[in-house]
């Protein structure tokens, strides 16, 4: 690894050895958010059951623990795992398939237009909307999200500033409905 | 309501929007380690989605020095497709048995290169696929330059030269041990063990349903190679390839629908499909040589066969066949038949009747193409007469050209008395003994001679010592190329090799025409004769029976009218059908593992599908 490299992913990526609150440290953001646009019942559980997967496993794990983009794919491999086996026992037990509400309590009250934003980031097509959820609920940076995704860190600047413009725009939209009311 | 946004959302009312949804990262952190501790005591056991979960106890603590335990996933994905390594495999053991392919004709051996082509192709371009899908998914990092050596290095390399080798040796296994069933049994396991790797794979997130529909579709096709390349090159009857009532085209039909079901499920390669389909039409058209139907079932097939008798005074073994013919289907049957095409081919000799070889002429005389004066002419122009039968005595075995010389012999009257008597007390003593080299074939020509020379008794007076050499010749044990139940003349080797049993279907048409006359021996089990015979009474889909299928056909409608056979048993038709159920499963083991792999990866809609449902694989 070029020390450019090691540079930019931190002093915590180190070749080899593994460090679970570094891998939390740099994915639980995306992860949560790829799982909440996966539309997953409990995204933040689901996410500490990847991370507990990931560990318990780690010994099958061949690459290389600093770089994010050959992390990123075996992390969303098992996300992609738990949450298709999550699915299938919400079928069999018969249980609601929609997201549930979100059990963590709000930092602070949540205004009117969050509301309406929050709504509009739901509306968004899949890939603006993973983007935005990966992106912003954490302000994480823009390489793990591409590498959770195995696209370009351009890929991914670009998905958000579609995202915002699309977002802007169903927000106008609203607004305009709104007001001939 | 805000007021209407104009150009881009600020990121930072984005973050305000979905700060309520962020997890406190202590608490997150605690879920975490609550949930190792809890799978750690609970030793992983009920954690059902856990696709790579191993118990702690087996992670990297037994590598001290860091570097990655090797698994043998990760060593299959290094590996993938084992089309490539089998298409090699055929093409290094092609020569290695073609000497036991002689008799092929030259055509065939235009065709198969073509054929393992067309193997290798399909498989380089699953390779290919599965390479750019790889790379494209950027997926583990497993094929970029930097860790190649990290997945094969050490015991990987160990395990992909095993998995190189197996193949390898478990056809020479099969070829010098006949063990054709446990041969096709494990490699049927290790389909079973490729398409587990290909799941797992894309169960890991390394590999799509593309991918695995590329991997299962190369096995398939290397499924469709062994089974149809390696018998016809192997010339031989022992394969898995011949059918009892099932049609050869039902199998190319599995085999089709294998390659071509998981179409309807993928999303990509839409090349692949027609170029599969056409692999699985080619296939069996270029090796209609090894789909065999059987042959003979029906009288009515081997009447057929001899009125288009046409074959040159130089195929010897065809010749004897049509001699036997008059015998198995009976005097009154075969007198009805028109031979005359024979009979134009022996009538073209005369002017050369000196080169006519005695097999030939011996079954000509058999099925009534060449009358008494005719052997009396060919015995004094050039019938090749032993010393000792010229001399009036019998001193050792007799053979054809014995037999012909006594029977031309009786008819012009130069048999004397004298001479008569001579060779009487000869051909009591002309049986050979049990075991020997040729036993089966001299017990039946000194019938013969026995007949000629009016011995009426002579087989029921030697029918214990015929017996014997009836018992000693039956092979009770299969070869690489025959089940267990043929007849075989001892075969003395060059070399130092010892003399050894081969069984052959000549020698057991000549087996039975003896039974028909002095009954079975003791010992010699009638149904693995017939079963022996069954499997060797078959022709090519799309061509003229060999001489090695009439004879068996021939015995086998002898033995059915002398011993009232039963019909196959189930056994039998199992065996016969194998070919069948291997491509069935190979075929469901496709679709099955294409159907279970995580469709083409979709990283923004996820398993759940956009609605949040389960996408169905």
């Amino acid at each position: 690894m070029s020390p450019r490299r090691l540079q930019a992913q931190g002093p915590q990526a180190v070749l080899g050895e593994p460090d679970l609150d570094d891998l939390m440290e740099r994915f639980r953001g995306p992860l949560i958010g790829l799982l909440k646009a996966w539309r997953a019942a409990e995204p933040v559980e689901l996410a500490q059951d990847v991370f507990a997967e990931a560990w318990i496993s780690r010994g099958r794990f061949a690459g290389d623990w600093g770089a994010s983009d050959q992390v990123g794919p075996w992390l969303r491999g098992i996300a992609w795992n738990l949450c298709a086996a999550a699915g299938r026992r919400r079928e069999r037990g018969g249980a609601p398939l929609e997201s549930a509400p979100e059990p963590a309590a709000p930092a602070e009250p949540a205004d009117d237009s969050s509301t309406h934003l929050r709504a509009a980031i739901d509306r968004l097509p899949g890939e603006l909307r993973a983007a935005v959820l990966m992106h912003y609920l954490e302000r994480t940076p823009v390489r793990e999200v591409a590498a959770l995704l195995s696209v370009t860190e351009k890929t991914i600047e670009g998905r958000l500033y579609r995202a915002r413009r699309e977002l802007a725009r169903l927000l106008e939209a609203d607004a305009a409905k709104e007001a001939t009311r | 309501m805000s007021a209407p946004e104009t150009d881009l959302i600020p990121d930072e009312r984005i973050e305000q929007a979905l700060a309520p949804e962020r997890p406190e990262p202590g608490d997150f952190a605690a879920g975490v380690r609550a949930r190792i501790a809890e799978r750690e005591s609970a030793g992983a056991s009920d954690c059902p989605p856990a696709f790579l979960s191993a118990p702690l106890e087996q992670a990297p603590s037994s590598n001290p020095d860091g570097r990655p335990l090797p698994t043998w996933l990760r060593r299959a994905a290094a590996i993938l497709p084992p089309g490539v390594i089998d298409i090699a495999l055929l093409g290094k053991l092609s020569p290695a048995v073609g000497g036991a392919a002689k008799t092929a004709p030259a055509w065939l051996w235009i065709a198969a290169p073509w054929a393992i082509l067309l193997v290798a192709a399909a498989s380089l371009a699953g390779a290919m696929r599965l390479t750019s899908t790889l790379s494209a998914a950027n997926s583990a990092g497993l094929l970029r330059r930097g860790n190649r050596n990290l997945a094969t290095r050490g015991p990987a390399a160990i395990f992909s030269a095993l998995l190189f080798l197996a193949p390898f040796g478990l056809l020479l296994f099969a070829i010098f041990h006949s063990q054709w069933d446990l041969v096709g049994f494990v490699f049927l396991l290790l389909a079973v063990g490729v398409a587990a790797a290909a799941l797992s794979l894309s169960r890991a997130g390394i590999a799509d349903r593309t991918t695995v529909a590329t991997v299962v579709r190369a096995g398939l096709g290397q499924f469709v190679g062994i089974a149809f390349m390696l018998p016809m090159m192997l010339q031989g009857h022992a394969g898995p390839l011949t059918t009892y009532g099932l049609p050869p085209l039902l199998v190319v039909s599995l085999v089709g629908i294998g390659l071509m079901g998981d179409r309807p499920m993928r999303r990509r390669a839409r090349w692949a499909g027609p170029f599969m389909l056409l692999l699985a039409v080619a296939f069996p058209l270029l090796a209609n040589y090894a789909i065999e139907v059987p042959f003979g079932r029906d009288v009515a097939e081997l009447e057929q066969w001899v009125e288009d008798f046409d074959e040159p005074t130089s195929a010897l073994m065809e010749w004897a066949a049509l001699g036997h013919a008059r015998e198995t289907l009976g005097p009154e049957r075969f007198d009805r038949l028109d031979t005359s095409r024979a009979a134009e081919a022996i009538q073209v000799l005369p002017p050369k009747r000196e080169r006519l070889h005695p097999m030939t002429a011996l079954g000509a005389w058999r099925c009534g193409l060449l009358n008494d004066e005719d052997l009396i002419d060919y015995r004094r122009t050039e019938l090749l007469i032993r010393n000792d039968l010229r001399d009036g005595s019998v001193k050792s075995y007799l053979r054809d050209s014995d037999l012909l010389e006594l029977v031309a012999m009786h008819a012009d009257g130069s048999l004397t008395d004298e001479r008569l008597a001579v060779f009487r007390a000869g051909v009591e003593d002309a049986l050979p003994e049990p075991g020997t080299f040729g036993a089966v074939t001299k017990a039946r020509i000194a019938l013969d001679c026995a007949k000629v020379l009016g011995i009426g008794d002579f087989g029921e007076r030697h029918r214990s010592r015929i017996h014997a050499i009836l018992l000693a010749a039956w092979c009770s044990e299969g070869t690489s190329y025959a089940v267990p139940g043929g007849f075989g003349n001892i075969v003395q080797p060059d070399g130092a090799d010892a003399p050894h049993l081969h069984p052959t279907t000549t020698a057991t048409l000549e087996a039975v025409e003896t039974m028909n006359r002095l009954g079975a021996p003791e010992g010699v089990d009638l149904s693995q004769v017939a079963t022996y015979l069954r499997q060797q009474a078959v022709r090519p889909f799309i061509q003229e029976p060999l001489i090695g299928d009439v004879e068996a056909a021939l015995a086998l409608h002898l033995m059915g009218d002398a011993f009232a056979l039963p019909g196959p048993s189930l056994t039998d038709r199992l065996r016969a059908e194998s070919i069948f159920f291997a491509a069935l499963l190979m075929a469901g083991l496709s679709l099955w593992v294409v159907w279970r792999a995580p469709k083409v990866a979709s990283t923004e809609e996820g398993p759940l599908g956009a609605s949040g449902r389960r996408t169905r694989a």
